[in-house]
């Protein structure tokens, strides 16, 4: 046998073994090679961080070249600093996109969303035990109905408290995301609008809210691939829903 | 192909069309392996972490390079590496104490420094055994020569494979294997004496009168 045939040997077969009882070369080279595989194979199970993918997004989220990323990175920073809010918005944001896609154009009410019920797509539905926790936690401050406005925008409506609604507005100041005001003796409304990539984007920026729901105790619901990832048919419609453009009215509630 | 190759492709053209979520899964599917790549190679946690991050900010913006002209695998290695030594080159430099050099044929030329993230500690080398010291070795020896040592022992890969990983000619990884071990061997002959119960075995094994 020729000593370049030789590599790690696990299962030795006879020849191979008879060639290192009789080659001191090979046999050495052959220990070597096993305490080398050994130290290896420890420093294989180094400790990950728990922290790496966050700590890759982050660092890429300052990459990013798409111009809406600032005005959702904007929602975002918004939704994390104030938990409680930022889990009812995001939902109700998601409900209402899926609400979108179910029965357009009719207004749907969000309540009837919350009950169980037959999935209509391969999206999920809540159950009745989500529905719960959502509404519990939230105290059900918000309800938006969702449809389709005449200029093909697909509108939103966050109804709010004065509290709320304030926070909102400073939010929206703060951020200099552009919005319109309606103030009239009937109504109270802010107005922003964006593409339904946003809510996408936003959805994905969800997981990371979803974090929060040990504090909340609420169980996660919306998964990424409800609605990002998914059948390539479902990936059909999420495209659709992408070139939309939508409309989020902050309704303040009247007393 | 296999289907995690397949699997892969996927994604990377979903990521090139820029679908949500596509370049995140690629990162899911990568993290970990280049970080341990990155330890592998620099031997400190945080900066395997910082790293890590430039690997993939650097995939983010080179993505588009991806030619298919070897398997995702292969490419996605080869910007990790370079990555990683372009970070330790910049250590070194920063380090007036040390010397480098990544060019085989200049081996013997320059003052081979290897990275040490840890000093020779006695007391580890007194207490533990020789696993253990094969271990403090690794991090003694230079980067790339770790490097080569893994894809061929641990990973149980060809010259051919290596050659591919590492962009090098095939007499370049058998030379960098060779200097390797040799290295390698020369670290732990430092500590001879405490290897007397290993080198008996290994002359009785094998009648070699040139053991360790």
């Amino acid at each position: 046998m020729d000593c370049r045939s030789l590599r790690h040997i696990q299962d030795t077969p006879k020849e191979i073994k008879e060639h290192l009882e009789q080659c001191p070369s090979c046999y050495e080279d052959f220990q070597w090679s096993n305490h080398t595989r050994e130290a290896f194979s420890e420093l294989e199970r180094t400790e990950i961080p728990n922290n790496l993918h966050q700590t890759i997004m982050t660092a890429l989220e300052s990459e990013m070249p798409i111009a809406r990323k600032s005005e959702v990175k904007s929602w975002f920073s918004f939704l994390q600093w104030k938990p409680v809010l930022s889990f009812a918005a995001a939902s109700v944001l998601i409900v209402a996109l899926a609400t979108m896609h179910y029965s357009r154009p009719e207004p749907v009410q969000t309540m009837e969303l919350l009950q169980p019920k037959e999935p209509e797509t391969s999206m999920r539905a809540l159950t009745k035990e989500e529905a719960e926790a959502v509404t519990d936690s939230m105290n059900m401050m918000l309800v938006p109905p969702a449809a389709v406005s005449e200029d093909g925008f697909l509108e939103i409506f966050l109804e709010l408290d004065a509290e709320e609604f304030a926070s909102w507005q400073e939010f929206l100041g703060e951020k200099e995301i552009p919005y319109q005001r309606i103030e009239t003796d009937d109504e109270n409304q802010l107005i922003i609008e964006g593409t339904g990539n946003d809510l996408v984007e936003l959805n994905l920026e969800l997981k990371n809210a979803l974090k929060l729901q040990d504090e909340l105790n609420l169980p996660e619901f919306v998964a990424e691939e409800d609605i990002a990832v998914g059948t390539r048919e479902e990936e059909q419609v999420v495209v659709m829903k992408l070139q939309q453009s939508y409309r989020v009215i902050f309704l303040l509630k009247q007393k | 192909m296999g289907e995690n190759e397949e699997h892969i492709l996927r994604l990377v053209n979903e990521a090139l069309e820029q679908r949500p979520g596509a370049f995140e899964s690629l990162i899911h599917a990568y993290e970990r392996k280049a970080y341990l790549h990155a330890y592998r190679l620099c031997g400190h946690r945080e900066d395997a972490l910082e790293i890590t991050q430039e690997i993939f900010l650097k995939l983010y913006r080179n993505l588009s390079g991806f030619r298919r002209e070897s398997s995702f695998n292969t490419w996605f290695y080869r910007l990790a590496s370079n990555v990683a030594y372009d970070y330790l080159r910049k250590r070194y430099r920063d380090d007036k104490n040390r010397s480098f050099s990544w060019d085989d044929d200049q081996e013997d030329r320059v003052e081979l420094e290897p990275m040490d993230p840890t000093p020779w500690p006695e007391e580890i080398v007194e207490k533990e055994d020789l696993k253990n010291l094969m271990q403090q070795a690794l991090w003694k020896l230079r980067p790339d020569h770790r490097e080569v040592l893994f894809l061929y022992d641990f990973e149980n890969r060809s010259y051919e494979e290596i050659a591919e990983l590492l962009d090098c000619q095939l007499g370049t990884v058998k030379s960098r294997l060779h200097r390797a071990r040799t290295e390698l061997r020369k670290i732990i002959l430092e500590r001879r004496e405490l290897f007397e119960g290993y080198l008996r075995h290994t002359n009785q094994k094998g009648g070699s009168s040139h053991g360790l």
